[in-house]
C-alpha cells in the first residue's frame, strides 16, 4: 500500500506515463472474493514465528518515519530504541501490499500487521478461521489521517448523489473503509453503488502489471467511473489544484473533490497488529514496543509544535528536526533534500497519536470513533456488503498507560481548530463550503426548549459525525414561523392597529404591534432554538459522556438565528406548515479550503 | 416632566425584566450562560435632548429622575448614550454600562440647537457597528426625548420621520415620549409614541411582543386579507408596505406621510391662490 507521499515524487513520472501511454491503456480491475477469508492469500500455510531478528512491516506513511527513527534506520539494530525494547533487533521493511503483509504474518515471518483499522477488520475473520494463534491483537494507533487521504467525484454535489455510480477505490487499502464510511453516511449501502478495485493507491512504476492500476488512473481512463478515493496529490491533479477538473494536465473533467480526511479526520486510523499466539507468549516485549514508539512520537510532537511556533520557533531546534528528518525523506520520498516535505506530511496530513490518542482510542468505550465503535461499524458493514461472513471483533491489547508510573499522564486539552468564533462564521460562509449533514429539531410556538434525552439516538448519531468530521463546522440555525409576521405586515400595510383572534369561541380585538417588535421577538426565538440544541448537546457530553466543559469541543459551533429569512414555507397555510417553521437544524459543513494549518512550508524555511 | 420619567422608568424596567425572564436558561454551563447573556438582551439607545428649550428646572428633574430609573435597571442590558449637542458626553454601547450613563448624564448641561436628525442617524451608525462588531441578535430599542421640533435638518420635522422610518426598517424599535405638548408629529411614525403625561400608553406598549402564536388560535382574516398575505410574504424582508390613508396598499416605508403632505399641498395651493388674488387685486388697483 502506497500512501501520500509516493505521488510527491512519481508526480512527473506519472505525468509522463499517463500522457505517453494513457491512451489506450486498459484499467487492471481486481476483484475482492467475497467472503475475503476465501481470498487465497488464506491458504498460506501457517508457521510459527521465527525466533531471531524480528521482522516488522511499515508502509508509505509519515508516521511510520518514527518507527524508523526510533529503530536508527530500517536494518536490524540491537541497540536502538526499538531494539532493545523489543528484545531483539528489529528489520523494518516497507511492505505497501496487504497481501504480502498477510502472508508474512501467517507464515510466521513476521508477527506483526501494519495496516488501518479498516484493513485489519477485513483480515480478522480469515485469521481467524486459520486459526485462533492468527487473532490479530490491536496494540498501538500510530496516528490518524488528517488530510492525506480523499474522494474525488463527477456529477456529484454531496455523498447521497453517489447512488447508483461507480467508484473506484485500492483493493484491501485503508480507503475501503473511508469509502465505507462515507456511503454508511450517506444513508447507502455498498449495493446502492457498483465498486471496482484495483491493486495500487496511485500509480506505481514498481507494479509489474502493465496497464492501470490505480484509482486516479482508472478515472481518467474509464469514463463509466464516476469517483475515486485517492490520496491527496492526486486529488489535487485530478481537480485541477482541489477546483473542478477541465479535463487537462491530468485532471478529469468535472471532477471535484467532494471530501478528505482533513474534513474527515476521524476515520482513517493507522494501527499495528499482533499475532495472538505471538502476544501471549510477549506480552512485555509488545508493551515495550508500543510504549518506545509512543515515547518517540512525542519526541516528534515536541519538534512539530516548535515548527508550528513559527517565528518564534526555537531555530537551532528546528535544524535538528530537518536534520534528523532527512534520513526519513530519502526512505519515503526517495529525495533527502525534500524534507521540508516530509514534515508537512508528518505535521498536516497525518495526526500522531501520541498516548493520550492510544488511551483514548483503547479505554473509551464510549468514543464513536474509538476502537470499540469502529470496529462494530466496520464489522456490520462488511457483514453487509458480503465481504466477511460473520462478525469478528478483533482485540485489542488495551494497555494502561496511564496507570504506568513510567508514562507521565498529559493533559489532555481540546485543541481548537479555528481561532475565534468569527472564523468559524467565515469557513461557514465561504465559498467553498458544503453541507455534509442536516438533522432537524422542531419546537413548539414560542418554545426554545430542547433536552437530549428526547432524542438520545439522534444525539449518538450527531456525536458521532461531529467527531468523525473533525474538520467540519457545525452551524447551528434556528428558525421562527414567519405566519404573524406575514400577518402584521399585511395588516400594517392595510392601516390597521388592531387585529381579532379568537378566545373563548368568539372573536375580541387585540392591539396589533409593529413589524419591527415581531421581527425582533423571532430574531430572539430563533437565536434561542439554535443555541437550545448547542445547549442540549453539551449537556448530551456532560451527562452521556461524563466530559467536563474543559473536555468539550463546542469551538466549531457556529450559533446563528435566523429569524424569520428563512421559512420552510414562506406562506404557512396550515398547522402542519407553520410547525415545519418552528425548528433548529444542526449542519455539518464540510470546510476544507478554510481549515487553518499549523504551519506551512514557509515557516521551515 | 417628572410623569414622563416615571412612565419612562415603568417601560425600561418592565422591559429589562420581560427579556430576561423569557429567555434565562439557568443551568450549570455558566460558559453558555454567558455566551447568550452576550449575545442577546437588550440595547438601548438613549437620545437626549439638551437644546436650549430645557433650561430651568427641566434638566435637572430630568436628570433627577433619569439616575433613579437607571439604578433600578435589570443587568445585562447594553446602554448607549447620545446627548443631541454635547457630543463629548456620547457613551457607545457598553454592556452593563448604567454608571457611565449616569456620570455623562452629571455633567449634562443645556444649550444650542434640537438637531434630532443629525443624532438619530449617528444612533443609526452606532446601532449597525454594534451588530456586525457584537452581535445581531439584540434587541435595539431607541428612546427619543425630546421637548421640541428638529431645528437643524433642513427637512424639519418630516426629515426626522424620515429617519423613524428608516431605523424601522431596519428593526430598530423608535420609542418617541414627547412633553409639554411637543414631539406629537413623531405619532404614527415611530413604533410608539406617547406624551409625558399618558402613562396608560406606555404601559400599553410594555405589552410582551410574541414572535409565534400557538396553532389552536384563530385569526380573523378576510380572503382579500389572504391574498394580501401572500403578497407580502412574497416580498423581501425589510420591504414594507406603507399604509396610505384608503386603505390601500403603497410604496415601501413605515407610517403615513398623509397629512404632512396634504398640509404642505394646501400651503401651495393658499400660495399659488394668494398669489393670484394679489395679482388681481395689483391689476385692478393699477387700472383706470
Amino acid at each position: 500500500m502506497n500512501r501520500a507521499i509516493h505521488a510527491f515524487l512519481l508526480f512527473f513520472l506519472a505525468f509522463a506515463m499517463s500522457v505517453g501511454g494513457a491512451f489506450g491503456q486498459k484499467v487492471n480491475y481486481s476483484e475482492i472474493i467475497k467472503p475475503f477469508k476465501n481470498d487465497p492469500v488464506f491458504k498460506t500455510q501457517k508457521g510459527a514465528v521465527k525466533p531471531g531478528i524480528l521482522q516488522m512491516p511499515f508502509i508509505t506513511w509519515a508516521a511510520d518515519g518514527v518507527t524508523i527513527h526510533a529503530n536508527g534506520g530500517e536494518r536490524p539494530n540491537a541497540g536502538s530504541k526499538l531494539g532493545r525494547a523489543a528484545g531483539a533487533p528489529v528489520k523494518l521493511e516497507r511492505v505497501d501490499e496487504f497481501d504480502k503483509q498477510l502472508k508474512a504474518y501467517i507464515s510466521g515471518d513476521s508477527p506483526f500487521l501494519r495496516g488501518t483499522i479498516g484493513m485489519i477488520n477485513l483480515a480478522a475473520e480469515g485469521l481467524t478461521t486459520i486459526s485462533p494463534d492468527l487473532a490479530p491483537i490491536v496494540f498501538m494507533q500510530l496516528s490518524w489521517s488528517t488530510g492525506a487521504d480523499g474522494f474525488v467525484a463527477k456529477g456529484v454535489s454531496n455523498l447521497s448523489d453517489l447512488k447508483g455510480k461507480t467508484i473506484v477505490v485500492q483493493r484491501t487499502g485503508p480507503h475501503m473503509d473511508l469509502v465505507n464510511v462515507l456511503l454508511q453516511d450517506a444513508g447507502l449501502t455498498l449495493a446502492d453503488v457498483t465498486v471496482k478495485y484495483v491493486v495500487d493507491i496511485t500509480e506505481n512504476p514498481d507494479n509489474p502489471v502493465p496497464g492501470i492500476n490505480d484509482p486516479a488512473g482508472a478515472f481518467r481512463t474509464d469514463s463509466s467511473v464516476d469517483g475515486v478515493a485517492a490520496i491527496y496529490p492526486d486529488i489535487l491533479t485530478l481537480t485541477a489544484g482541489g477546483t473542478v477538473g477541465t479535463g487537462a494536465e491530468d485532471s478529469v473533467k468535472g471532477a471535484k473533490p467532494i471530501l478528505t480526511t482533513r474534513t474527515a479526520s476521524r476515520v482513517i486510523a493507522d494501527v499495528y497488529a499482533v499475532r495472538s499466539d505471538w502476544f501471549a507468549a510477549n506480552p512485555d516485549r509488545v508493551k515495550s514496543i508500543a510504549k518506545t514508539l509512543l515515547e518517540e512520537q512525542q519526541f516528534f510532537r515536541d519538534h512539530l509544535d516548535n515548527v508550528a511556533k513559527k517565528k518564534s520557533a526555537d531555530q537551532a531546534k528546528l535544524r535538528e528536526f530537518k536534520q534528523l528528518s532527512r534520513p526519513l525523506a530519502g526512505i519515503f520520498l526517495f529525495d533527502e533534500a525534500a524534507v521540508e516535505d516530509f514534515v508537512m506530511w508528518l505535521g498536516l496530513d497525518s495526526e500522531l497519536a501520541l498516548f493520550s490518542g492510544n488511551e483514548e482510542f483503547f479505554g473509551n468505550d464510549k468514543s464513536p470513533v474509538g476502537f470499540a465503535a469502529a470496529n462494530k461499524r466496520i464489522q456490520s458493514y462488511y457483514v453487509a456488503g458480503g465481504l466477511i461472513a460473520s462478525q469478528t471483533l478483533p482485540a485489542a491489547a488495551k494497555f494502561k498507560w496511564f496507570e504506568s508510573e513510567a508514562v507521565p499522564v498529559p493533559a489532555v486539552a481540546v485543541k481548537n481548530v479555528f481561532s475565534s468564533a468569527q472564523a468559524v462564521r467565515a469557513a461557514a460562509e465561504s465559498s467553498s463550503a458544503g453541507t455534509l449533514f442536516t438533522y432537524t429539531f422542531g419546537f413548539p410556538a414560542s418554545m426554545a426548549d430542547l433536552a437530549w434525552r428526547d432524542y438520545p439516538d439522534v444525539f449518538n448519531t450527531i456525536h458521532e459525525k461531529v467527531t468523525r468530521y473533525g474538520g467540519a463546522v457545525v452551524q447551528l440555525r434556528g428558525h421562527a414561523d414567519n405566519m404573524f409576521h406575514n400577518f402584521v405586515r399585511m395588516k400594517r400595510s392595510r392601516g390597521a392597529t388592531t387585529y381579532e383572534r379568537k378566545v373563548g369561541g368568539a372573536f375580541k380585538q387585540f392591539p396589533l404591534p409593529q413589524v419591527e417588535e415581531v421581527s425582533n421577538a423571532a430574531n430572539k426565538l430563533s437565536y434561542s432554538r439554535a443555541f437550545a440544541v448547542k445547549r442540549a448537546y453539551a449537556q448530551y457530553l456532560r451527562e452521556h459522556h461524563d466530559l467536563s466543559a474543559q473536555e468539550m469541543d463546542l469551538s466549531r459551533f457556529d450559533v446563528k438565528g435566523m429569524g424569520v429569512s428563512d421559512p420552510k414555507h414562506s406562506n404557512p397555510s396550515s398547522p402542519q406548515q407553520r410547525t415545519e417553521n418552528m425548528r433548529g437544524e444542526l449542519i455539518i459543513i464540510g470546510v476544507e479550503s478554510e481549515i487553518p494549518l499549523d504551519f506551512g512550508m514557509e515557516d521551515l524555511r | 416632566m417628572k410623569n414622563l420619567l416615571s412612565s419612562f422608568v415603568l417601560f425600561i424596567t418592565a422591559n429589562c425584566f420581560l427579556s430576561n425572564a423569557i429567555f434565562a436558561q439557568g443551568s450549570e454551563f455558566s460558559e453558555l450562560d454567558a455566551e447568550f447573556a452576550s449575545q442577546t438582551g437588550t440595547a438601548y439607545t438613549i437620545i437626549f435632548d439638551d437644546s436650549g428649550s430645557m433650561e430651568g428646572g427641566k434638566l435637572s428633574q430630568a436628570k433627577q429622575a433619569f439616575r433613579w430609573w437607571l439604578e433600578k435597571a435589570e443587568p445585562n442590558n447594553a446602554w448607549c448614550f447620545l446627548p443631541m449637542n454635547r457630543h463629548s458626553l456620547d457613551v457607545d454601547f457598553v454592556k452593563n454600562g448604567e454608571s457611565q450613563v449616569l456620570k455623562a448624564v452629571d455633567k449634562l448641561r443645556v444649550g444650542g440647537m434640537t438637531p434630532i436628525v443629525a443624532t438619530l442617524e449617528r444612533a443609526f451608525g452606532m446601532i449597525k457597528k454594534r451588530r456586525e462588531s457584537v452581535t445581531p441578535y439584540e434587541r435595539h430599542l431607541l428612546i427619543l426625548l425630546t421637548d421640541g421640533h428638529e431645528t437643524k435638518h433642513p427637512g424639519g420635522n418630516p426629515a426626522v420621520c424620515e429617519m423613524v422610518s428608516k431605523l424601522r426598517l431596519e428593526d430598530v424599535e423608535v420609542f418617541g415620549i414627547g412633553f409639554h405638548g411637543q414631539g406629537d408629529y413623531l405619532d404614527g411614525f415611530a413604533t410608539h409614541f406617547a406624551a409625558a403625561n399618558n402613562r396608560e400608553e406606555l404601559q400599553r406598549s410594555l405589552a410582551n411582543i410574541d414572535a409565534e402564536v400557538p396553532l389552536d388560535i384563530e385569526f380573523r382574516i378576510s380572503p382579500e386579507e389572504e391574498k394580501a398575505m401572500a403578497r407580502v410574504s412574497a416580498l423581501p424582508l425589510g420591504k414594507e408596505v406603507r399604509a396610505s390613508r384608503d386603505g390601500a396598499e403603497g410604496e415601501e416605508g413605515y407610517g403615513s406621510m398623509a397629512e404632512g403632505e396634504d398640509s404642505q399641498l394646501g400651503i401651495v395651493l393658499v400660495v399659488v391662490v394668494g398669489f393670484f388674488v394679489l395679482l388681481f387685486v395689483a391689476k385692478r388697483a393699477v387700472s383706470p
